[in-house]
């Protein structure tokens, strides 16, 4: 009965701008968040046992990090999080606002453009860049944050770039 | 009238800033790398250096020229230094013959920054000069990075004549005052020569009250050298007592209240204590109000040490608790971040203390400003704040202290294992190195005055850096982010110590030490020669990687994906920095493995204690250290505030 259970919310993006109506499909993975915040580490780490998540030294044969899916749900809370998140870890190269403008390190890609994401453009490409770094400059974060708080990074990305990229765009 | 200075090898070795212990493994290292003393015996500082600098000071008095009553009030403000390459010639010789301590270089861009690092580690006005167009253009950089650092700096130039503006007669002409534009509090062309004295108040009015930044002066020939009989030609010519004023805002009871309130609430505050508790001389008031209720301290700004890093409500090396603390209390934060630039959560609730109004509440929202001097409030602070004992909050620092500690020692380990893989030395080896001469060993801890410079090394380096008293960090790059001044930083830090400049004093004579990089040595390098003149005692270590510390964007191409640009990000391989050194008057040391790298700073800076002798230690290092694919970490991470602060 759950699985069918469909609620509208209104979606915020990243920096807090209202973006209309949109139309959200819970996971079972959803309804843990909903029903208590404080669990979706708890939901989260049930669910990576089951997707098998790659190990931060595991390469990534045949795309596998495309496959994985993202187990917090597209929620302003989650976004928010993950804004936090990125407003501590990220701005540095990719700009406050994601476009990645000023770059006095390095050649940042934008977040606002996928066209510009060498890693891959998946949930789980974005992920596995996060979690392991990318390429020369990017470094990993996996041991300064936890997969849940790398996953809602994952949405605050999303939620600044291309709608169609969002979980719940259909 | 001669001083340490005139005599600065006899002076430092009178003191015994090595212990015996350290100058028997120097002496030992010596013997072992003889081959690398290496000073050429042709360098010679001319006899009128010395005679000059021993020279009795010979203050003017009526008659004198518009340059001469300019620098008395100069010397009647306590001007503490000035920096110049010659030009501008009637005001640098009628400041010199005042007595006010004079240093000439090799650019007036890195004089710039030597007086810009003089102030950061002595918290004094200092003045830089150059000569007309081209001088006064070659120091923008410096005034831009003076400007971010909000440094005290007085900036002079000559320029011209009034009677030839809009001209091109002669060379060398610029209209300075729209060029400081955005980079100066204060500017001026003098243009009556009877107001001189009345615009050296309007210098010092903005260099010594509110927040400092710079004040540019430029000097028409018909102002610099018009000659008054007597006082009673100009216009204004008052004592300082009755140009400006010495009060300072205090802040209100209510305020002070609010702040208790807010304070009394919260589990973990923090105050983060920047360029305004320096400035201010707040120090002691600023442990008064930590010690008192148990709130953490972490620093910010262009010079550190105004907070014990030993200190046990430290969080300078405790970056894993700020996201921790749920009350900021920014204090002389003046240069501002954004939110998310600081590593506090960003909904964290500010208290700010500024002496500038129209600045709070600038980039971050505030609960609470209060306009005031930073020592008034801290001092109101402490005597109003109830004590208060947070044993987990001083728990939590201690962790996250040891924490950091252990990513250091692990960053070492890497370290190690990379520099053996890789034939060269990694930063993470030179950072311990420094760490370990200054603070690990028979160096008094608190003796050593440090530039942080470089780019990609200094990720490494700060984290290892520590003060331990005021003035004894100067944060090179700062929120200008210009890594070429190391050197001219250098010269100033450098100057203050040996003059024993305000909270340099105990520490008179007693060796710098420098981190830089290979791009950023090519800017200032020069001034090695301007070391080595002045018998400045100071170590460099110059991280040579071969290339510019950004590389990595040269080499994945950027957005474009090709590599076809990445000839431009580098420099030919194993440059021979120390060689420079040696023909500049200093020595120079190669080190091109990690086993050699501590008995080579420790020999430097034994022969910088005892015999007044720079030297600039080259490691030869690989650009792909900054790769973090490859030598995971990589170029680091920078956490703010703290000690590896940069930005702000």
């Amino acid at each position: 009965m759950l699985s069918v259970l469909v609620w509208r919310y209104r979606t915020v993006d990243g920096f807090g701008r209202k973006s209309g109506r949109r139309r959200m499909r819970p996971t079972s993975l959803a309804i843990g968040t909903v029903a208590a915040q404080g669990c979706v580490g708890l939901v989260l780490a049930a669910s990576l046992g089951g997707c098998g998540l790659l190990a931060a030294d595991e390469p990534d044969p045949a795309g596998k990090a495309r496959e994985l899916k993202n187990p917090v749900p597209y929620t302003a809370d989650a976004v928010r999080k993950g804004r936090k998140t990125y407003l501590r870890l990220c701005q540095y190269c990719h700009g406050a606002d994601g476009r990645a403008q000023a770059n006095p390190d390095f050649e940042a890609p934008s977040l606002r453009d996928p066209a510009e994401w060498l890693h891959g453009t998946s949930d789980g490409e974005i992920f596995i860049s996060i979690r392991d770094g990318a390429g020369h400059e990017m470094p990993a974060f996996g041991t300064q944050l936890n997969e849940a708080a790398i996953w809602e990074l994952v949405l605050f990305v999303r939620s600044i770039g291309p709608a169609r990229l969002r979980a719940d765009t259909p | 009238m001669a001083t340490d200075r005139d005599n600065p090898a006899s002076a430092v070795s009178r003191r015994k800033f090595v212990t015996r212990g350290a100058v028997a493994a120097a002496v030992a290292a010596g013997a072992k790398a003889s081959t690398t003393e290496r000073r050429d015996g042709n360098i010679k500082v001319p006899p009128e250096v010395p005679a000059s600098l021993t020279e009795e000071p010979r203050p003017a008095d009526f008659p004198m020229t518009g340059a001469q009553i300019f620098a008395r009030a100069c010397k009647q403000e306590g001007l503490a230094a000035l920096f110049c390459a010659p030009g501008n010639y009637v005001v640098i010789n009628a400041i010199a013959s005042e007595g006010i301590p004079c240093y000439g270089g090799r650019t007036e861009g890195m004089m710039c920054s030597a007086a810009d690092g003089f102030s950061r580690v002595t918290g004094e006005v200092s003045a830089a000069s150059g000569t007309e167009g081209p001088g006064f253009t070659n120091m923008i950089m410096n005034i831009g990075a003076a400007n971010a650092a909000r440094s005290p700096l007085l900036v002079l130039a000559s320029n011209m004549t009034l009677a030839l503006e809009d001209t091109e007669q002669g060379i060398q002409r610029v209209y300075q005052q729209p060029t400081t534009e955005g980079m100066k509090k204060y500017g001026k062309r003098l243009i009556s020569p009877e107001r001189v004295h009345e615009y050296a108040g309007y210098a010092f009015r903005q260099l010594k009250s509110g927040v400092p930044r710079p004040v540019h002066l430029d000097f028409p020939g018909e102002v610099a050298r018009r000659r008054f009989e007597s006082s009673e030609e100009l216009r204004y010519f008052h004592d300082k007592s009755k140009y400006r004023t010495d009060s300072r805002p205090h802040p209100s009871a209510k305020e002070i209240g609010k702040a208790v309130a807010l304070l009394e609430k919260a589990e973990r505050p923090i105050i983060v204590a920047s360029a305004g508790v320096f400035y201010s001389k707040a120090w002691d008031a600023l442990k008064a109000v930590a010690e008192k209720a148990d709130i953490a301290v972490v620093e910010s700004g262009p010079s550190r040490g105004h907070f014990a890093d030993d200190h046990p409500l430290s969080a300078n090396t405790a970056p894993g608790a700020l996201l921790s603390a749920d009350l900021v209390v920014l204090v002389g934060q003046y240069c501002m971040p954004n939110i998310g630039e600081y590593s506090f959560d960003p909904d964290i609730p500010y208290i700010r203390i500024d002496p500038d109004a129209a600045d709070i509440g600038r980039n971050l929202p505030i609960e609470l400003g209060i306009v005031s001097c930073e020592r008034a409030a801290l001092e109101a602070l402490a005597e109003a704040l109830p004590p208060k004992k947070r044993p987990s909050w001083r728990d939590e620092l201690a962790a996250a202290r040891a924490a950091f500690e252990s990513e250091n020692d692990e960053h070492y380990r890497q370290g190690l294992k990379y520099s053996e893989q890789a034939s060269c030395v990694h930063p993470a080896v030179i950072a311990k190195g420094i760490g370990d001469l200054l603070y690990h060993g028979n160096v008094p801890r608190d003796q050593t005055t440090v530039v942080s410079g470089g780019y990609g090394v200094a990720r490494y380096t700060r984290r290892r850096l520590r003060a331990f008293r005021p003035g004894q960090i100067c944060n090179g790059a700062y929120q200008y982010g210009a890594i070429g001044p190391d050197i001219g930083y250098t010269v100033g830090a450098g100057a203050a110590v040996q003059q024993g400049t305000g909270p340099q004093a105990p520490y008179k004579g007693a060796p710098v030490v420098a981190v830089t990089g290979d791009a950023g040595f090519a800017y200032s390098g020069m001034e090695v020669e301007t070391l080595s003149k002045y018998r400045i005692p100071a170590v460099i270590v110059v991280y040579n990687n071969n290339a510019w510390g950004v590389w990595r964007s040269g080499e994945s191409g950027g957005r474009s994906g090709t590599s076809r640009a990445q000839h431009m990000y580098l420099f030919q391989e194993n440059l021979r920095y120390d060689k420079i050194g040696e023909a500049l008057g200093a020595r120079g040391e190669y080190v091109t493995k990690a086993a050699d790298f501590e008995p080579a700073l420790r020999r430097s800076y034994e022969i910088a204690a005892t015999e007044g002798v720079s030297t600039v230690v080259n490691c030869q290092a690989t650009k792909e250290f900054w790769s973090a694919r490859d030598y995971p970490p990589g170029l680091l991470q920078k956490v703010e505030p703290g000690c590896m602060s940069y930005y702000h």
